[in-house]
């Protein structure tokens, strides 16, 4: 009973937050416009440079060209996921440390961690997702793609694992903001590691495919999510990410509790 | 002019108070480097491009075309912010020119950038590694890649300056990424897209930014082709400049701040 009335708690917090971001947004109007336009067209624009490539050739390191437009379809869907719900508050954390308003939000009755998590929120890309989602419909509804609604359930529920993952990778490196204040350059790093996770990773070898599958995850981008559903891998590759997201989730938390012991504050 | 030296200097300080932020977004370019390369390598091994490119060229042409992204590339939303912000109201009432403020205060990333690019270009060449690489190339492509970078510079003012009249830039300054990526040679090299498309990349000023400059590296190029290229660059760098100044002249007119920080 305690946990459903915390976790309801937790819900309108973020639903609270969810619908001011959404307001927010809404007040620049010709920008959410522009942004809902062009943020597709990045898009696109990866499936034309893959759909340029693959009018030479079959396939690329043992990938065919129906495999590597999925792989760059789902990794965009999770790009403009992440976009959408994780990247904001991260940026606006370290905002918050450097600009020493950081403060109140520890005082205020709610996990940390998670009123940190749950700050922000850019609608920009949800015309992407929108579009991706129903591009990948209309693969598998004119059988393009052949996938049984188990192997769909287990997609998504890969991609969700991956969110965490990612999440938790990001929330780590965000928290030594900390200790290093001023972290205005990590915008480029989070956007070239979550745009590379577009590409099948088994295009890397040697100390790449290493640090791409155990380092920074990448595989769970885009290129673990299509095999399981294309039916290329089973259960143990979803059973894989959800092990993985509870790892990361769990060391994301204990970086976290370790950080504030470390926290003080610039002024507010 | 003592003023605008005291700009070079505090941007170094700032660099280096800093030092990190650098590294942060040297370590995005230094992931996405050999994960294109990685790509381009596979695809190589397919037939593709194979007559343009081998490994070896393709892995000179991505670490060129990432120097050349971090050299020419600004930040115009720190422009936007400032007019957002109001701050824009205290740097015009300054005795120095705005346009060559924002040049200055990113000199010190370019330099150490440009600097370590060298090192390791030399480093290369010394090895016997880069045979490829003629001296004659490589000031080419010196004389280019500094005339891309002021084509970035102007660019930058004016995706900027809409921020005279529209609250959030992100979507201008996408726009431009997303329409350019295809031409500047970051996703695909230009010269491997099919010929509608290059005819069409000839007329516009992306491949003049990162991609062309890094052919001086990878081929020898005549003095006349080079002097070709150089003008068009200045033709583009010209054409920035004019509609930079138009926009910031307009946007200046109309201009109220709302709130000045000092």
């Amino acid at each position: 009973m305690l946990l459903g009335v915390n976790m309801m708690k937790y819900l309108k917090v973020a639903g609270a937050f969810y619908r001011y971001c959404l307001i927010r947004l809404l007040e620049f109007r010709s920008e959410f416009w522009t942004w809902s336009l062009v943020s597709p067209g990045w898009g696109f624009l990866s499936l034309a440079t893959i759909l340029l490539i693959f009018n030479q050739v079959n396939d690329i390191a043992g990938w065919t060209r129906t495999e590597v437009v999925l792989t760059s379809v789902a990794g965009s869907i999770f790009m403009s996921l992440l976009w959408w719900m994780v990247f904001p508050s991260l940026y606006n954390f370290m905002e918050l440390i450097r600009t020493g308003g950081f403060d109140f939000y520890l005082l205020k009755p709610i996990n940390s961690q998670f009123l940190v998590s749950v700050s922000r929120f850019e609608f920009d890309n949800y015309l992407r997702v929108v579009i991706m989602v129903g591009l990948l419909i209309f693969l598998g509804l004119t059988g393009y793609i052949t996938a049984t609604l188990a192997s769909v359930v287990c997609f998504v529920v890969t991609i969700f694992f991956g969110l965490i993952i990612f999440y938790s990778f990001f929330f780590i490196i965000s928290t030594l903001a900390i200790w290093l204040i001023n972290m205005e350059g990590i915008e480029d790093f989070f956007d070239s590691v979550i745009t590379l996770g577009r590409y099948p990773t088994y295009i890397y070898n040697g100390v790449l495919r290493v640090v791409f599958f155990y380092i920074i995850p990448m595989a769970f981008v885009a290129t673990f999510p299509i095999k399981v559903l294309l039916g290329k891998t089973g259960l143990e590759t979803v059973v894989l990410s959800g092990l993985m997201a509870g790892g990361f989730l769990l060391a994301s938390h204990k970086f976290w509790l370790f950080a504030l012991r470390h926290y003080s504050s610039a002024s507010s | 002019m003592r003023k605008y030296v005291y700009l070079v200097w505090i941007s170094f300080q700032s660099l280096f108070e800093y030092r990190l932020n650098f590294f942060w977004r040297i370590a995005g370019t230094t992931i996405w480097t050999p994960v294109m390369y990685s790509l381009w390598v596979a695809i190589l091994e397919t037939g593709f491009g194979g007559d343009k490119y081998t490994p070896y060229t393709m892995g000179i042409y991505y670490i060129a075309i990432s120097f050349a992204t971090f050299f020419c590339q600004f930040n115009p939303h720190i422009i936007a912010m400032e007019i957002r912000r109001g701050a824009m109201s205290v740097d015009m009432l300054r005795p120095w020119s705005y346009f060559c403020k924002y040049f200055l205060l990113s000199v010190a990333e370019k330099v150490i950038l440009f600097s370590l690019f060298v090192s390791l270009l030399f480093f290369f060449i010394l090895g016997g590694k880069v045979a490829v690489i003629a001296e004659v190339g490589m000031l080419q492509f010196l004389v280019s890649i500094i005339l891309a970078m002021f084509m970035g510079l102007f660019l930058s003012l004016i995706l900027g300056g809409l921020a005279f009249w529209f609250k959030r830039i992100y979507g201008f300054a996408s726009f431009y990424n997303t329409v350019g990526g295809l031409f500047t040679g970051t996703l695909i090299p230009t010269d491997l897209l099919p010929k509608d498309l290059l005819v069409v990349s000839a007329y516009l000023p992306f491949q003049y930014t990162y991609f062309t400059p890094v052919q001086f590296l990878l081929k020898s190029v005549s003095f006349w082709e080079a002097v070709r290229i150089y003008s068009i660059q200045i033709s583009w760098i010209i054409l920035g400049y004019l509609l930079a100044k138009y926009i910031w002249e307009k946007g200046l007119r109309g201009y109220e701040a709302a709130e000045a920080v000092v």
